[in-house]
């Protein structure tokens, strides 16, 4: 056996045994690439490894991360979530399914100004989960849209996830948001028509019948919508018109959402302490992990397995759909057992050699990597937006998780619309680079 | 006790999350006076303060995932060798780490490297955060590894916030 098999062998097992006995996530990352820097590169790991660690741990685009978790924060605690559902329950309620479509769009509004998918979920399901249960609507329905829809704040901008992964695959955050803007749409439309047909299918199950409002009313309503409407518009705005980087956006970002508190009486103390203290675990964890992943492929880059990779990978003449297709089973498998940050991180060292390889747009690649982390949320055993949904509604993560998964199979019909139709991803960001 | 120095360090942390908004902020006000003023980098330093400082605070609240799969299915005795066993890699390879980035800041120091940017700061000064950052997390995963082995609840089990990620 050569030694980069070797090594390679090395890696998968310490990882699985370090991981597997429940070590902390990033320092399993700092412990295997401690174990292969040792045993396979011929240098000293303890310095390489230490600049490695402080050149990660300040990068540029790093910085917006911590804002936008900050910002998600913020506006959790903000009221929002009673102004989604007044201003959006009037336009949907004549739609076949109701009232039930508050879960997609609200989603689709919340994940426009956070960039986590558990925030998503947990500030529009603490309002519709109370009012549609007492609007007698079906129970598996509403946790299943909800925790499906939950995942959209991963892919509409801005996104956590999409930070990480431009920073470690080195590609424009910026364009990476853009791109995520109409795959966003078109899963709420798919989420949307999915709710419509279902209660078409199976009248017996429907909620009961919202009064009807007048136009005006409608509007009167929905005036709540205004500021989030406004902060969206800046956010994305500024991001994609090139006035600002996302960081700036972020920082812009977290005034509008201070300000937005402020108007619905929601800005205490207590909020804003409580609101930077959650915004410093989430966002320490996370750069922590990037941190020490960035040593493992430090690590795995001297031991030469990422070429060896890409190298295999060209010896299997496998297609570029055919890739795809073994990654997202591969992404499948980790998402049960990982989060969507880690499963990012671990593979993108060996995984991006061979995207490259097989000549795949990186930018397109970072958006269907996404969905199919989005995939990973709601697949049981840890899925972290069954474990939000599981402590909101009191329900196990079984049950939670069969709801959920008509959505999932949308969720991959979205990934084989995206596969066929890569313009879906492209055009947006294309547009925007020629300007 | 112990528990005063990572709430310390974890509102040090959150203060320099603020200050990456707050500096970035006063770079597109002054940009709009057309003063120069790149704060860039000093959010870099203010991201890896933020970072460094907070893991001890971090940790002790249950913030840093893990995979908490098998210990579901084990008895209570198991599952505390198993605790003990996370502890043991947690202490070793925090300690490594913080042991080589102290070295690594003490070059920089004797080096005298300065920072690329505008602000050209001594580069030793936002690694002292992460040493600290890092001998602090090594620290609280001993003290929690002392609740473990003693047979107490360890503070690290409980994540207080539930929404992770």
């Amino acid at each position: 056996m050569d030694s980069i098999a070797l090594a390679t062998l090395v890696l998968i097992l310490s990882l699985l045994v370090l991981l597997g006995s429940g070590v902390w996530i990033a320092l399993s990352l700092l412990s295997a690439a401690l174990i292969i820097f040792t045993y396979f590169a011929p240098l000293d790991p303890g310095s390489i490894m230490s600049s490695t660690m402080w050149d990660a741990s300040w990068s540029w685009a790093l910085t917006a991360l911590p804002l936008f978790v900050w910002m998600g924060e913020i506006l959790m605690r903000s009221g929002l979530s009673s102004s989604l559902f007044r201003g959006l329950s009037p336009w949907v309620a004549g739609l076949p399914g109701g009232l039930m479509h508050v879960n997609v769009i609200g989603c689709g509004v919340m994940a426009a100004v956070s960039g986590s998918s558990a925030v998503t979920c947990a500030t529009v399901g603490r309002m519709s989960i109370p009012e549609l249960t007492k609007r007698h609507y079906n129970h598996r329905m509403m946790i299943g849209s909800l925790a499906g829809a939950g995942t959209f704040g991963l892919l509409i901008p801005p996104s956590i996830i999409m930070i990480v992964y431009g920073v470690v695959a080195q590609q424009s955050v910026a364009r990476l948001f853009i791109a995520g803007i109409v795959p966003g749409l078109l899963l709420i439309l798919l989420f949307s028509g999915y709710i419509a047909l279902w209660s078409r299918l199976n009248p017996d199950k429907q909620g009961d019948v919202p009064e009807r409002m007048t136009l005006l009313e409608k509007v009167r309503a929905s005036k709540d919508l205004l500021p989030v409407v406004a902060l969206i518009t800046a956010i994305i705005g500024s991001i994609y018109g090139g006035f600002a980087t996302p960081t700036e956006a972020a920082s812009i970002g977290i005034v509008g959402a201070l300000l937005l508190s402020v108007i619905n009486r929601t800005l205490t103390r207590t909020m804003f302490i409580e609101s930077l203290l959650s915004a410093t675990r989430i966002s320490c964890m996370i750069s922590f992990i990037i941190a020490c992943a960035a040593c493992l492929s430090i690590a795995v880059g001297f031991a030469d397995i990422p070429r060896a990779a890409a190298a295999w990978v060209e010896t299997l003449n496998l297609s570029a759909t055919g890739l795809i297709v073994v990654l997202t089973l591969f992404f499948l498998v980790l998402g049960c057992f990982l989060e969507g940050i880690s499963i990012l991180v671990l593979s993108s060292s060996v995984v991006l050699p061979m995207i490259q390889a097989a000549g795949i747009d990186p930018i397109w690649f970072g958006v269907y990597a996404v969905i199919v982390i989005e995939c990973a949320q709601i697949t049981p055993p840890v899925g972290f937006n069954l474990i939000v949904l599981k402590s909101m509604t009191g329900r196990g993560i079984g049950e939670i998780a069969a709801a959920t998964f008509p959505f999932l199979g949308l969720l991959l019909f979205a990934i084989l619309l995206i596969v066929v139709f890569p313009q879906i991803v492209t055009f947006l960001p294309d547009l925007m680079l020629n300007r | 006790m112990i528990h005063r120095l990572y709430n310390f360090c974890g509102y040090a942390a959150a203060f320099f999350l603020a200050a990456i908004a707050g500096v970035t902020l006063l770079q597109i006000v002054a940009r709009q006076l057309s003063i120069a003023v790149e704060t860039t980098e000093i959010a870099g330093f203010c991201l890896a303060a933020a970072t460094f400082l907070g893991l001890a605070y971090t940790f002790v609240n249950g913030g840093h995932v893990r995979i908490s799969l098998v210990s579901q299915f084990l008895s209570p005795g198991t599952t505390r060798l198993i605790e003990l066993w996370c502890c043991t890699i947690g202490i070793l390879i925090t300690g490594w780490a913080a042991w080589h980035m102290t070295s690594y800041t003490v070059q920089t120091f004797q080096f005298g490297d300065l920072s690329p940017g505008m602000v050209a700061m001594p580069l030793w000064i936002p690694q002292s955060g992460v040493c600290l950052g890092l001998i602090m997390l090594c620290v609280a995963i001993i003290e929690q590894a002392t609740l473990v082995w003693t047979g107490q609840a360890a503070n690290y089990d409980k994540n207080v916030d539930g929404t992770v990620e």
